[in-house]
Order: C-alpha cells, then structure tokens, then sequence
C-alpha cells in the first residue's frame, strides 16, 4: 500500500525562536527557561500574539508550563511526545491538518544531566535533579525494556559505535574515511556564530582523538549544551498571510522497523531510516536525493553514513567513498553535485546536540533566506533527516512554494 | 527475591526480568522461551511471546554459545565498582547459536577481544572477582 500524504503542503513554519547553546553551564538558566527564551523569540518572530497560539507541544519540558509562564490563552491541543524532535513537528503537523489547532508553538529543550559530563556532575542543582527523577547512565533510563547500558549492556549510547564498528569490518571503512564528515561538521560551524563549538579540526586531529567507545572517539559525538529551540506552525494558509516568508512542510514521517531494539535490529536493510526513505519517496514530489539542501542528523558521525545509504544517495557501504567524491577540497566541506552543502550550520557534532532541533531551525531559516554568513542561494527545498537507525528515525521535506 | 534485589541495586528488577537476574546469581543465561511455539525472546524480557502470542512462557536456560555480532572497546565509562576501562573494555552483542538474530550482550574477554573479533565464536564463562555476575563471553578457537 502507498503512503498516502494528504497533509502535503497544508502546514508551513511561521516562526523559529532559539536559546543561547551553552556549554559552560554558569548559567542560572534552567531548562524551563531556555524553553520560554525560545518560544518568546518564536513568537515574535511570527508576529503573532501570545494569544493567537492555540496549540502546545514539546519535549522535556512540561506544555502546561510553557502555557502558563508564557500567558498563552485557552488552548484546545497540547502534547508532550518523547524525543527525538520529529515526533514533536510530526504531531503539531497532524494536529493543524486535522484541525485540532490552528497556530501551534513547537519546542525542544536539551539540557546536560550530571552523567553527560564532567561539569554538569559537580553541578549540586543538577545531581540533585537527576537523583530525584530517577536517571542514572545505566539501568532501566530506556524505560520498561530491561535495557542495560555500559558498561555492561550494548543500549542507549553504545549501539552506535558497535553498529559503526561492524559496519567498517564489513565494508572495509577506515577512521580516516569516516572523518569525511566531522571535518565538514568543523567547517560549517565555523561559519555559525551560534555553534557552541568554533574551531577548525585537521584530519590530523581527528586520527589522534581520544577514543570514547571505539571506533567513535569524542569528536564523532555530537555536543551536549544546554539550550532550546521553538517554532510556530500554522496552516498554509495562514501563513501565507504572516509576517515571515513561509516554509512548507511538504511530506514528514516517522519510521520504526518491526524489530528496533539497539541489539535486535536485524540488519541495516531493516531500520528505521528503511521505513523512513520508502514512505518519503512515495509521498514526495521531489526526487529526495536531489533537494536544495541536505540535513542528516549526526548525533554520532557515523549515522551520516547511515542516512546517505538508507536514502538512496549511494549504496550500502559506500557512503563514506560517496562524501570523498563529493568533497569541496579548497573548501574543506561536502558540496553534492558541487553545489549542495551537508549540515550548513555544523550540525549537532559542533553546534550542539538538539536531538535534530537545530536541523530543523536550520533548513527552515536557509528556506527563508535568513542565514547569514552562510546563506545558500536561491534555496527552495530540503531534505532533513533526524535520528538514528534504531527506534527514532524520521524525515521531512520542507519547501518555500 | 531479596537475594536478586541486594545483587543488583541499579536494576529495575520486575516480575518480567528477574529471572535472568536470578540467572546471573546462579551463572546461567536465562532467557524467554515460548512454551507453544518455542520461540526464544531476549531484550525486552516480556510476558507475551511475539510470535503467537501464547503466554505460556518459560525460562530456560541457553547454552551461551555464540557468535560476535558486533563490538565496542569503552575508553572511558560511568564509574562502576569492579569495572576499569584501562585497558578498554571490550563489549560484544553476541548472537546465540539457539535461534537467528537472539542476541544479548556483555564483556568479551580472551586473545584478541578487540573490533576484529566479529564474527569470531564466543562461550559463555563466569569471570571471578566481579561484584554481582554478568554476562562475559570468551573466544573460542573454532577450528
């Protein structure tokens, strides 16, 4: 059967809004307030009125919060779905289609846990927090799967480099390829102001990285920061007549295979970036692999492999080889067909880990023609993909007309 | 009962998954097993057997045996009684020989525990010195 995409180009981005991305967590910013910062700034971004959002939906922080805090009016939808940030857009986008709201306020909120890094776990407000809502690095923080995470169970973050590492022994993909995409990731942030991460990286320095779980060592990781994003979703047609040259959400999915766990997934021909790619190339207009711009969420580097083969680019096991003849050498970035830039704004490895937030942002502003300093001309379609292989991937085309 | 929450103080230990834990305590690899069909279930451990949906569920007993599915060496890790990531520690996901795609995982161990040894056979064994029981895997010469 077909996916049928009746929500095709009826919602459109009106408004994005952002925190400050910060590492070096002195701010007596909680994550209820780099939320609220986000969607003031997506508010007013849209020219709306507090009161004309009609409809709540976020991450980890609470949507009565937002409501509350923000004196939004009488709100007829609101929801709370887990992460990763495509489920949020993906539930604002049925609500508006379906009418259950029509001006939506979108958030996602990361925030750094004690077990995350060194500086977070000597922070006293922030041990206290994780005690008391029960996360801890290991053991059960995945739900009610009986998931253990290292070091004696392969969940939660160490699927990746044991995915990664039987992907290179199988397709014969050494560390030096698979560098391909962090340095564009130093490259592009380079460019961003608001990266949390600044500076270049040489092929050099990412050989000699320190290891975290290899094969991935601390620069195929993505950052954790402390901040928000937020956007106004509306109808088409709202929108249209809105202050901001409006984005179109042409086609979005979610995927799940049938098996998904981080040790059960069959193969890479039966994941969730499997499901996605079907369902997006059944239920776009425009070819997926030849999109304006290109975002793949690289919360670790290697799933940019992941999604390049999962979407068609290339096949299996020659993503990286794909990235080395597609490289910019003058430039030292990835240019598809010499033209189209991967993750222009340096993407979660060095602008900060939004779980495919900023992705988002991103393509939306570039499909806007707001983003200095690294605007790519005459821009009017984008392929964003966000998650990993296992049980969170997802996909959107969005596009100015 | 009492024995399984004391071993394993981190663990959300349930009516689901205590048996592996009780497993561990008595070193044996206890894993779901449908009393109908006999499909073997590992990670989620559940109620229900996916297959058939029979809930004639036992707990049975593996042999351990296996093959290297895929493997990570930890460089660094949370701080955890008994565990010392220097040398790294090598984790596996091992597929066991009982039915195609049953995998668990746990510390590999032995000459050559490193990202080469995938594909390589694996048993299972009980390192002495740890602070409650877990899965470890030794390779094997298969030839």
């Amino acid at each position: 059967m077909k996916f049928s995409n009746p929500a095709k180009d009826k919602v459109a981005f009106a408004g994005v809004g952002r925190s400050r991305y910060s590492r070096d967590l002195n701010s007596t910013d909680t994550p209820g307030t780099t939320t609220l910062r986000a969607c003031v700034e997506a508010i007013q971004d849209a020219g709306i009125a507090p009161h004309d959002v009609d409809g709540v939906c976020g991450s980890m922080v609470n949507s009565q919060f937002v409501q509350e805090s923000l004196g939004l009016g009488d709100v007829s939808w609101f929801a709370n779905p887990e992460l990763v940030f495509g489920n949020q857009l993906i539930a604002a986008i049925n609500a508006i289609y379906a009418g259950a709201a029509t001006t939506v306020l979108v958030y996602h909120t990361t925030h750094t846990f004690p077990f995350q890094s060194k500086k977070a776990a000597a922070d006293p407000l922030r041990q206290r927090a994780a005690k008391l809502e029960g996360r801890s690095s290991y053991g059960g923080f995945y739900g009610t799967g009986h998931l253990e995470s290292e070091p004696f169970g392969v969940a939660g973050p160490t699927p990746y480099a044991a995915w990664a590492a039987r992907y290179m022994h199988q397709h014969g993909v050494g560390r030096d390829e698979l560098a391909k995409v962090v340095l564009n990731a130093h490259t592009h942030g380079m460019t961003n102001p608001e990266a949390a991460k600044r500076i270049p990286l040489t092929l050099e320095q990412y050989l000699a990285q320190k290891m975290v779980r290899e094969p991935l060592g601390i620069y195929d990781m993505d950052i954790v920061v402390d901040g928000a994003d937020a956007f106004i979703l509306t109808t088409a047609e709202r929108a249209a007549d809105m202050r901001r040259k409006p984005v179109l959400i042409h086609t979005g999915t979610l995927g799940r295979a049938a098996h998904s766990t981080d040790i059960g997934t069959l193969d890479l021909e039966h994941t969730g970036q499997t499901v996605v790619a079907r369902r997006l190339r059944e239920s776009s207009d425009i070819d997926v692999t030849s999109t304006d711009l290109l975002y793949l969420y690289d919360g670790f580097s290697i799933i940019v492999l992941f999604w390049l083969e999962s979407m068609g680019f290339c096949p299996r096991g020659e993503a990286a080889r794909f990235l080395n003849a597609n490289w910019d050498a003058a430039g030292n970035c990835v240019r598809l067909r010499g033209r189209v830039p991967l993750n222009s704004h340096g993407g979660s490895l060095v602008e900060g880990a939004t779980q495919g937030a900023g992705h988002v942002r991103e393509a939306v502003r570039q499909l806007r023609g707001d983003a200095p300093q690294r605007q790519v001309a005459n821009a009017q379609t984008a392929l964003v993909m966000i998650g990993g292989i296992l049980y969170n991937s997802q996909g959107f085309l969005f596009r100015t007309s | 009962m009492q024995r399984v929450l004391d071993a394993f103080p981190e663990i959300l230990i349930d009516h689901d998954n205590r048996f592996f834990y009780e497993g561990l305590l008595n070193q044996e690899l206890v894993l779901n097993r449908c009393r109908d069909c006999g499909t073997w279930h590992a990670e989620p451990l559940r109620a229900i057997c996916a297959a058939c949906h029979s809930w004639n569920i036992s707990h049975d007993v593996v042999s351990g045996s296996g093959i290297v599915h895929m493997v990570t060496m930890l460089h660094q890790g949370p701080p955890v009684p008994g565990v010392s990531y220097d040398p790294p520690l090598p984790l596996a996901v091992i597929e066991l020989d009982e039915q195609p795609g049953l995998r668990v995982s746990g510390k590999l161990i032995g000459s050559g525990a490193d990202l080469t040894a995938i594909g390589k056979r694996v048993r299972l064994v009980w390192p002495v010195g740890q602070v409650a029981p877990r899965l470890a895997f030794q390779l094997v010469d298969d030839k």
